[in-house]
Order: structure tokens, then C-alpha cells, then sequence
């Protein structure tokens, strides 16, 4: 599976999302196949009430095959069950205008990576009878769709994210102290964003989400120019998010102290997410989105 | 410590150390705009880093442009030197380029040598002190700068033989340019193989030879620049007499009178001046003809700074080109000036046709009469047939037919008017170079003066009828009292006219700027004026009032006589152009012309010095004319045709140049005008040439040190360099954590 999601030119590739375009679609194709091959484990421990069989396939657990239905058929049946939803899931896209920086060489923006993302998120969790939510948010809250799980409820999520557009300044932490106080019922708040905002605050927006007991999983979206910054020639850094806001400089004069930021900026995120069991994975626009779909599983399977 | 760099031009390069800053403002000017998220890394950075970057960038900008400066500076050849004088070789290898002073003064004795043999031990001193791979160029100051070797000489042998040749030169004749000859050295030591280049000019230091004042020979002889680093250093040896002997010099040589004819008297004088400071005892002058002594004549002591001028009287007996000397017979500093020789022309006899405004022969023709007398005054008829001059009177009808080619000069007298023929013939007779001489009178007409001649092209004039006789006659000016005609009797101190009186003339305006009036009325009629006719050497002179007594008494006068002598030589003297040359300056064109019919091709020229000059003629309007200009060595020069028909040779005559006889030597403030100008590097003294050229603290060459300096700063500057990599580069994004997490949090 993982190999299957790191070949180039895989659908889960960027390049291929760049073709694809429309969110439904690529939600709709690219996780029906990847749940496929993912789908031993999902309703363990969640089914109640028997749904249907399906036919066996490889690599499913050989003690869910009904073996009676066997003894009829002579054919592998598996037995699934109606799956009670328990899980409230809060997918929170950042919409700011940092977001929307596409380095040279990459195929998407930032923030069109994250939504992707968000939008194969949110189909998953609503294929597997969640309720999904989507906050989109810059330095205020654009959008808040309370979670659901109606099979209408995802066409809602996707044309709220397809007619987003990242804009002004971000300002995370507000927002997040805001999910937390609005998100009532203990859930999972999956929060996609550049996190440039300051460690401290952030600290504190991630413990008031686990004071509430939310599950939080963070996929941080950074463009491969701002990881590995690889500018050479005098550059003139307009601010996306701030108009009017220049910065003229050698970038190879600054290219360690950027870096020694980023990474110390990376660290305190980090030390913040193991200590409150956070699980924060850092997605690279130029890598496929299968990490932030893995990732997802991941944390709901608990295998953090 | 000051230095100097050998290679100057080089130098340039320093304009390198700039490339560095060139590069990074050009960086800077293309600055490409990035919108960019990620803004608070940037802005997070401590100042005081980013203060410690900056200040390592340019100090690493700083060590580069210091590294290609200092690279240009080594290139350049740097020498370090305590003073001007260690400019002298020292131990590196020079290309040493000697100007050696030939000039006519260096030829003074110095007890048993010249001061050009002393010239010559210097160099010999020089050549002495040569090292290995030092190289050695000659050139002669003279008049024309000679190259005594034709590319720098290298060797032992070599420059042995070079000095063993420059024994065998005598001392100059000519004047000299030291300029000139730096000029021509430094073009020489230019080819020779080393970098540094000394030019050494041993000369006697006289002043008219260093062209001092003259800025733009010397910025031709070393460059626009003289005082650029790589411009070869000057040294001046100066070779000077310890005490100044005594110098007898004969000068002024001239022949009297200005036509010489054969048989007839003439009178040579020379000056003989004493220009040392002690008295020259008793001596003899001699007196010398075509190579033949004629006289010699004792004289007495000649007191310092005096002169005396030596007359000798003598009958050139044979007509034609002939030279006369007159030498001093003494032993002195200066032997060359002792003898001055001068060249003469014979003329054998003059022939002049008078065109008589009588209508037939059958007169006396009574209006020349006293013209003729005056060319001829011979009592008899024998001694006509000797005399000089020989006129011919004919009437304008047998004038038709008269060959005037024949005839030195043409007198056309109270001639009413001529057949348009004759008038065509005459005008053409007179642009070939031969003259004619107008005298008007009662018989001519003014249609013929205002127009006739006009059209011919004798000469233009407003025309007025003579007045009645004036009464008192005017006074006579004399306008022209150095003209030839005029200088014989205008000697004398008194008006050459007085008692003369005009009582009639033509009043004529001339209307050419040409024309020369030389005597006038006072009120202001010109009675003689001349003007020049054609290219080829011919005059016309006009006299606007008779020679038959009819209207002026000029006839009885002493003066007619000298008066109408002088002014047919003149005349006559236009038709041989060249011929009457007899002393001429050092540098003076000699020329020689001719008629055409006799065909020649070309012309030798037998110098002084018997070497041999190859000209060719130039022909125009009818006449040859050969002309040299190589005549700066004094003596005696001839000229032969490659025609036998010709007299020949035909001698000249040249001077010594009068600046060499200036014994003046360069003072104090022409030195320093020299070495302000930077035109000279220093005077060494001859006897201590060995210790300036061998003991001079010696340039260091400090490409050395420069080469170490520069190999430290290549290594300080890699070693900012590394640095600044790694520190851009030490940042490793994987081991930083910035690398994706995706493998790691799948996999655990």
C-alpha cells in the first residue's frame, strides 16, 4: 500500500491530482480504490448490526469469512456489519493567505493540496458512516459545517471547499481555541494548515483541544521551497498574506537562519505533540497525499 | 620605501579589483519578486546574525578585490628603490640603449683626444659593466639620427665588436638632435627581450643640440608620458673639455660681385675669428681655387674674441662652376671650422639683346647708345670682343626674326609698340626663366603699356601720359636699398640717385602684389619696379622713365653705369637659377636648373664625405631642375649629369651649421626643466658611472613577497568561502526535522 502511494505517477500524486480537478471525483475514485486494499480494519470493534456480505478478498481477516454462508455457496463470503457512528470528525482548513503559495516547481498550491486532502478525508470518513464537519478559517471563521453524516452531507463539504479561496492573514490559534469551545461532543479535530503562526500559542490552542478531550491530528502542509528554501538570487519576498509587506534580500545570506527558524518553529510543534499525544505529521506539496490519508488511519486505529 | 613597476601598463589591471563589487550590485539590481508565506522565518532572524553575515560578506568581498589588485600589482613587476638613481640597472637585466653625441663640437680636442673618443671610453665603461643578459643599442646623434646597431647586441663578443667598430668612427660634422636620437633608441630597446630599458646619452652637452624648450620633441622621443613607470629611465654622461682651448674659425665667405665673369676681377673675403680664450699666435691663411692653392697669406696674433676679415683678389680664368677655400693654418681645439668653402659660377659672357623702338636699322639707335656705352665701356674694339657683356641692338622689324633664346636678357627700350608675334615669343621667353627689361620713353604708346603687356602678362598698371616736364624735378626715393640692384651703390651710405634728375615718366600704378617698386618719385610714381614672371624663375623689370637724356639726366650720372650693370646680372642671374649658389647653410636646398635642350635623366651628388647621391630631375615649363637637401655636412658638394654636353661638375658650397659653432652647454635651470618634465632621470659623471651602475642600491623586486601575499589571501579567501558554504549549507533539512514525516509516522 505504501509503496502503491509513493510511486510518481500514482493518482494520490499531485501531478495526477492537478488533472483530475474536480473534488468529488477525486475523492470519490481515489478512495474507493484505496479503501479497498486498506479495508480489513475499519469496522473492527465498531459493528453491531449485520449489513450485508461481500466477497472475500486477499487480505482480509480469514476468521470474518461466515462459514456458513461457505457451506451454502461454496464460494468466501465476509460478513460486515451496520456500523453505529460514534466518531464526530471537525476537518479545519486553514484558508489564509500563506496557503497560497505554490513553489516553482510544484504542481499544486499549498492549499489546493489541502483540500484534497480535506476532501479524501472527509469522503472517508463519511464512507465509513462517521460524521464529518469541515471549519475553514483565515483569521477568522469562514465557515462552519457542524458534522453529519447524511450521504448529502459530503456534497456539502466539497462545494464548501471548492468555493473557498485562501485570503487574508492566518491567525491560528483563535480559531482553534473556537473549534474547541464550539465542537461539543468529544471527537476528532484534524486540523490542515501551514501552522505559521507562533509556537506558543499554538501550544496552548492544542492542550484546549485535548482539555476537551478531542482527538487531534495535525497535518501541517509546507511547500518544498519553504522546507528546503533554494533560492540563490536576490529576491524581492512580497507577503501573501500581508499586502505591502516587502522583504529585499540575499536568500543564500539567509538561508541558515530560515532554516534554523523553520526547524525550531518544526521542534516546538513537535514537543508539543508528543507530550499531549498529538499526532502531526508534515506533508510536503510535492509528495503524494496518501501520507495525510494514512496518517488518518493511523491515529483512528490508534496505532499512533 | 617608493617603487616603481616595470611593466606600467599592467597597472590596468587593478581596475579587476572591481569585478567583485560589479557582481554583486548586478545581483542585487536583478532582483526577482517572490510572493512567499512563510514570511516569519525571515523576519525571526536575529539582527545580530544577520549583522555577522553581512560583515563576513564583505569582508569576503573585500579579500577578493584585495586578491585582484594584488594579482595586478604582481603582474605589474614591482621594484622597489630608495631614489631616482637606483632606476639604474642594478641586478636586473636591462636593455641599455647609448645615444652617443656625434655631433661637428664633440670633434674639439681634449688634450690628445676628442671629446668623441672620450665618448667612446665611456662606452667602452658601459660595455664593461654589462651582465649577462644585459643588452646593448647605438645610435649617433647627428643631424639625422644614425642606428649604429641595427637590433640590441647581447654578448661579450658582440659588444666587444660593437665597441672595436665605433672606433673607427671620426667626429661628426653636422649639427645633432638629441631627441631625435632618444627617439630612434628607444624605438631600438624596444625590441630588445628585457623588461626594464636605460637610455644613456653621452654627449658634450651642448645646449642647441638638447632642443631644450622644445616639449614636443622630447614627448616624441619618450612617449606623451615621460614620467609613466615603464618609460625607460634617461641618463645624461656628460663629456666636456676640462679648459677650453683656443678655436680659430673661418666664417662669412663671399664672392663679389654678384655676376663673376671670366677673365674679370673678382674679390673673396673671409672672417676669421679667434673664439678661445688665449691669443692665437701668427698664422697663415691660405687661399685655394678648384683645389689649387693661390695664395697664402701670413697674419698677424689674434687676440681672444677677435676677428679679422681677409680680402683676396683673383681672375677666374676659366668660365664655368668653380670653388674657392680660404683655410686657417693652425692647430686648435675645433679643427673642422678652420676652412670655408664656397662655390662660384663663371659666366663667360653675358649676351643681351636691346630691342630699340627705332622702326628700321638705318639709325644709330640713338636711344640705346648710352646703354650700350654703359654695358660695354670699352675704348676699343678688341677689347669689346673680351668684355663681359655683349648687347645687340636691333629694330623692332629685325626683332621678328632674332633667335631669343640666344640671349641672357632682353631690353625692350622706347619700343612704341610690338608685333603681336614678337610679344607672344617674349612672354613665352620670359616663363621659361629668362628676363626682360622694360624702358619706356617718348616713343611708347599708352595702348601698348595699358593693354599690350598686360595681356602678355609682363605686367598690369593704370596707365597716365607723361605730365609736361616738372619743374623742380622731384627728389628720388630709394625703396629698395638691399635689392641687388641697388645694394652695390646704396653701400656707400648716400642716395645712390642724388643729383639725378627726372624731369619726365610714365605714370604707372601697378596693380600687383607682386610687384616691387624700388625706386620712386616723391610723389610716390614708382621709376623702377620688378616683378616675377612664370615658375620658373623669370623677372621683369620696368623702367617707367628714358635712358637717352631726353627726359632725365640718369645717362651722365656715376651711377648709370653700376645702376644698369647690377641690374643686368640680376636679370641675367634668373636665367641659371642654382648656378649662382656659393655658400649656403647646412640644410639648404642646393639646386641646379636648366633648359630642356639638352635631355638628361639624371644626377649624381658627390658629398663631402665622398659618399654618393642619386636624384632625378623635375621638369616643368620647359626647364630641368635638380634639387637635393641632404646638405647638413659642411664642404664642399659637386653635381654631374649623365649628360656630357653640360659643364660639369657644378660645385656648392656648404657652411658649418652656426648652432654647433655655440659653445653654450646646458645650465642649471635647463636641467632642471629636463627632470621636472621627467624627460631626464639623473646626470652620472663619466668617472663615476661604474659606481652608479654597479653599486646603486639595486630595485627589489617584490614580486616575491607579493606572490606570498597573494597565496595567503587565496587561502583566507577559500577558507571564507567554505565557510560561508557551509554555514548556507549546514543546515541539513532531513536531520533538522524538515523532511516529511510521512514514512516514519506510517511505519511506526
Amino acid at each position: 500500500m505504501v509503496s502503491q502511494a509513493t510511486t510518481p505517477l500514482s493518482l494520490l500524486h499531485p501531478a495526477a491530482l492537478r488533472k483530475i480537478g474536480r473534488m468529488e471525483l477525486v475523492a470519490r475514485q481515489l478512495m474507493d480504490g484505496y479503501v479497498q486494499g486498506m479495508h480489513r480494519s475499519p469496522h473492527v470493534g465498531f459493528a453491531l448490526d449485520f449489513a450485508q456480505h461481500r466477497p472475500y478478498v486477499q487480505g482480509d481477516d480469514v476468521k470474518r469469512i461466515d462459514w456458513r454462508v461457505f457451506a451454502k455457496a461454496d464460494r468466501y463470503y465476509i460478513k460486515q456489519y451496520e456500523v453505529s457512528t460514534n466518531l464526530r470528525a471537525h476537518v479545519v482548513l486553514d484558508a489564509s493567505g500563506s496557503m497560497a503559495y505554490r513553489g516553482k516547481n510544484d504542481d499544486l498550491s499549498k492549499f489546493r493540496y489541502a483540500q484534497f486532502v480535506a476532501a479524501c478525508l472527509s469522503y472517508l470518513i463519511l464512507h465509513q458512516q462517521d460524521s464529518a464537519g469541515l471549519v475553514t478559517f483565515d483569521n477568522k471563521v469562514r465557515e462552519f459545517i457542524p458534522p453529519r453524516n447524511s450521504p448529502s452531507h459530503l456534497m456539502r463539504i466539497l462545494q464548501t471547499l471548492d468555493a473557498t479561496q485562501p485570503q487574508d492573514e492566518s491567525s491560528i490559534a483563535p480559531l482553534l481555541h473556537e473549534v474547541a469551545e464550539r465542537a461539543v461532543r468529544r471527537g476528532m479535530v484534524i486540523v490542515i494548515s501551514d501552522l505559521f503562526d507562533k509556537a506558543d500559542a499554538l501550544t496552548d490552542a492544542l492542550h484546549h483541544l485535548r482539555h476537551r478531550r478531542h482527538e487531534v491530528l495535525l497535518l501541517q502542509v509546507m511547500a518544498d521551497d519553504e522546507i528546503n528554501f533554494p533560492f540563490r538570487n536576490w529576491s524581492l519576498f512580497e507577503n501573501l498574506e500581508l499586502a505591502g509587506d516587502r522583504l529585499k534580500l540575499d536568500p543564500a545570506l539567509m538561508r541558515s537562519v530560515y532554516l534554523q527558524n523553520v526547524a525550531s518553529h518544526l521542534r516546538s510543534i513537535r514537543e508539543t505533540a508528543g507530550k499531549l499525544n498529538i499526532n502531526h505529521v508534515l506533508l510536503n506539496t510535492a509528495e503524494p497525499v496518501d501520507a495525510a490519508l494514512s496518517n488518518y488511519l493511523a491515529a483512528r486505529m490508534g496505532w499512533k | 620605501m617608493p617603487f616603481t613597476v616595470l611593466m606600467g601598463s599592467l597597472l590596468a589591471g587593478l581596475l579587476a579589483a572591481g569585478i567583485p563589487v560589479l557582481i554583486h550590485l548586478l545581483h542585487r539590481q536583478r532582483t526577482t519578486p517572490l510572493q512567499w508565506g512563510a514570511m516569519q522565518f525571515l523576519l525571526e532572524s536575529p539582527l545580530q546574525l544577520k549583522r555577522r553575515r553581512k560583515i563576513d560578506h564583505w569582508l569576503l568581498m573585500a579579500v577578493r578585490m584585495l586578491l585582484l589588485a594584488v594579482l595586478a600589482l604582481l603582474l605589474a613587476r614591482p621594484v622597489g628603490c630608495s631614489n631616482a638613481q637606483s632606476r639604474l640597472p642594478g641586478n636586473l637585466a636591462t636593455d641599455i640603449g647609448i645615444v652617443i653625441d656625434h655631433s661637428l663640437s664633440t670633434g674639439r680636442r681634449e688634450g690628445d683626444s676628442t671629446l668623441f673618443a672620450q665618448s667612446l671610453s665611456v662606452v667602452d665603461k658601459i660595455a664593461a659593466l654589462l651582465k649577462p643578459n644585459d643588452t646593448l643599442s647605438v645610435v649617433l646623434a647627428e643631424h639625422a639620427p644614425q642606428r649604429f646597431t641595427a637590433l640590441p647586441v647581447a654578448g661579450k663578443q658582440n659588444v666587444q665588436k660593437l665597441t672595436q667598430d665605433l672606433r673607427q668612427l671620426k667626429p661628426g660634422l653636422t649639427d645633432a638632435s638629441i631627441p631625435d636620437a632618444v627617439q630612434t633608441v628607444r624605438e631600438l630597446i624596444d625590441r630588445g627581450r628585457n623588461v626594464r630599458k636605460l637610455i644613456i646619452v653621452i654627449s658634450d652637452e651642448q645646449r642647441s643640440g638638447w632642443r631644450i624648450d622644445d616639449n614636443t620633441a622630447w614627448r616624441r622621443a619618450l612617449g606623451d608620458q615621460a614620467k609613466r613607470f615603464d618609460s625607460p629611465s634617461l641618463f645624461a654622461v656628460p663629456v666636456m673639455p676640462r679648459s677650453i682651448a683656443s678655436d680659430v674659425s673661418v666664417s662669412d665667405l663671399t664672392i663679389a660681385p654678384g655676376l663673376i665673369g671670366q677673365n674679370h676681377p673678382a674679390e673673396i673675403t673671409a672672417t676669421i675669428v679667434n673664439s678661445g680664450p688665449k691669443e692665437m699666435p701668427g698664422f697663415n691663411a691660405e687661399f685655394t681655387v678648384n683645389g689649387k692653392l693661390i695664395e697664402t697669406r701670413p697674419m698677424s696674433n689674434l687676440g681672444p674674441g677677435q676677428s679679422r676679415t681677409i680680402r683676396f683678389d683673383h681672375a677666374f680664368k676659366e668660365a664655368g662652376s668653380s670653388w674657392v677655400r680660404v683655410r686657417a693654418d693652425v692647430t686648435d681645439a675645433l679643427a673642422a671650422d678652420n676652412s670655408a668653402t664656397a662655390a662660384v659660377n663663371v659666366w663667360q659672357r653675358v649676351s643681351v639683346l636691346i630691342i630699340d623702338g627705332e622702326l628700321t636699322n638705318a639709325g644709330r639707335f640713338t636711344s640705346s647708345q648710352f646703354l650700350h656705352a654703359a654695358m660695354q665701356p670699352a675704348p676699343d674694339p678688341a677689347a669689346e670682343a673680351a668684355s663681359l657683356v655683349q648687347p645687340t641692338t636691333l629694330s623692332v622689324s629685325d626683332a621678328l626674326a632674332a633667335k631669343l633664346d640666344d640671349y641672357h636678357v632682353v631690353i625692350v627700350n622706347d619700343v612704341p609698340q610690338l608685333p603681336a608675334d614678337v610679344l607672344a615669343r617674349l612672354s613665352d621667353y620670359a616663363r621659361s626663366g629668362h628676363s626682360v627689361w622694360f624702358i619706356l620713353g617718348p616713343r611708347s604708346e599708352p595702348q601698348f603699356l595699358a593693354q599690350d603687356v598686360s595681356e602678355a602678362g609682363f605686367f598690369t598698371a593704370q596707365v597716365k601720359p607723361p605730365q609736361a616736364p616738372a619743374a623742380p624735378p622731384p627728389a628720388i626715393e630709394v625703396r629698395e636699398p638691399a635689392h641687388p640692384t641697388l645694394a652695390l651703390l646704396s653701400a656707400s651710405e648716400r642716395n645712390v640717385m642724388s643729383g639725378s634728375l627726372t624731369r619726365q615718366w610714365w605714370s604707372l600704378k601697378p596693380m600687383d602684389s607682386n610687384d616691387k617698386v624700388l625706386l620712386a618719385t616723391s610723389g610716390g610714381d614708382p621709376l623702377i619696379f620688378e616683378r616675377p614672371i612664370g615658375r620658373n624663375g623669370g623677372r621683369v623689370v620696368v623702367w617707367c622713365t628714358s635712358v637717352d637724356r631726353q627726359w632725365n639726366n640718369w645717362p651722365a650720372m656715376p651711377s648709370f653705369v653700376p645702376l644698369v650693370n647690377e641690374t643686368l646680372f640680376h636679370l641675367a642671374s634668373s636665367q641659371t637659377a642654382g648656378l649662382e649658389n656659393r655658400r649656403l647653410d647646412a640644410g639648404q636646398r642646393i639646386t641646379w636648373s636648366g633648359a630642356s635642350s639638352t635631355p638628361i635623366t639624371s644626377a649624381r651628388v658627390i658629398r663631402p664625405d665622398e659618399s654618393l647621391a642619386d636624384i632625378q630631375p623635375l621638369l616643368a615649363g620647359g626647364r630641368y631642375t635638380f634639387s637635393y637637401s641632404e646638405t647638413f655636412l659642411p664642404g664642399l658638394y659637386q653635381m654631374r649629369f649623365d649628360s656630357t654636353n653640360l659643364p660639369q661638375p657644378v660645385f656648392y658650397g656648404i657652411g658649418i651649421d652656426r648652432r654647433e659653432l655655440d659653445n653654450t652647454v646646458l645650465s642649471a635651470s635647463d636641467l632642471t626643466w629636463l627632470k621636472e618634465r621627467g624627460y631626464l632621470a639623473g646626470r652620472v659623471d663619466a668617472d663615476s658611472l661604474a659606481t652608479a651602475l654597479g653599486n646603486s642600491a639595486p630595485g627589489i623586486e617584490m614580486w616575491k613577497f607579493l606572490a606570498f601575499f597573494l597565496l595567503g589571501m587565496l587561502l583566507l579567501e577559500t577558507l571564507m568561502t567554505h565557510r560561508m558554504i557551509r554555514h548556507q549549507s549546514r543546515v541539513d533539512v532531513a536531520g533538522a526535522g524538515l523532511a516529511s514525516n510521512v514514512a516514519a509516522s506510517w511505519q511506526t
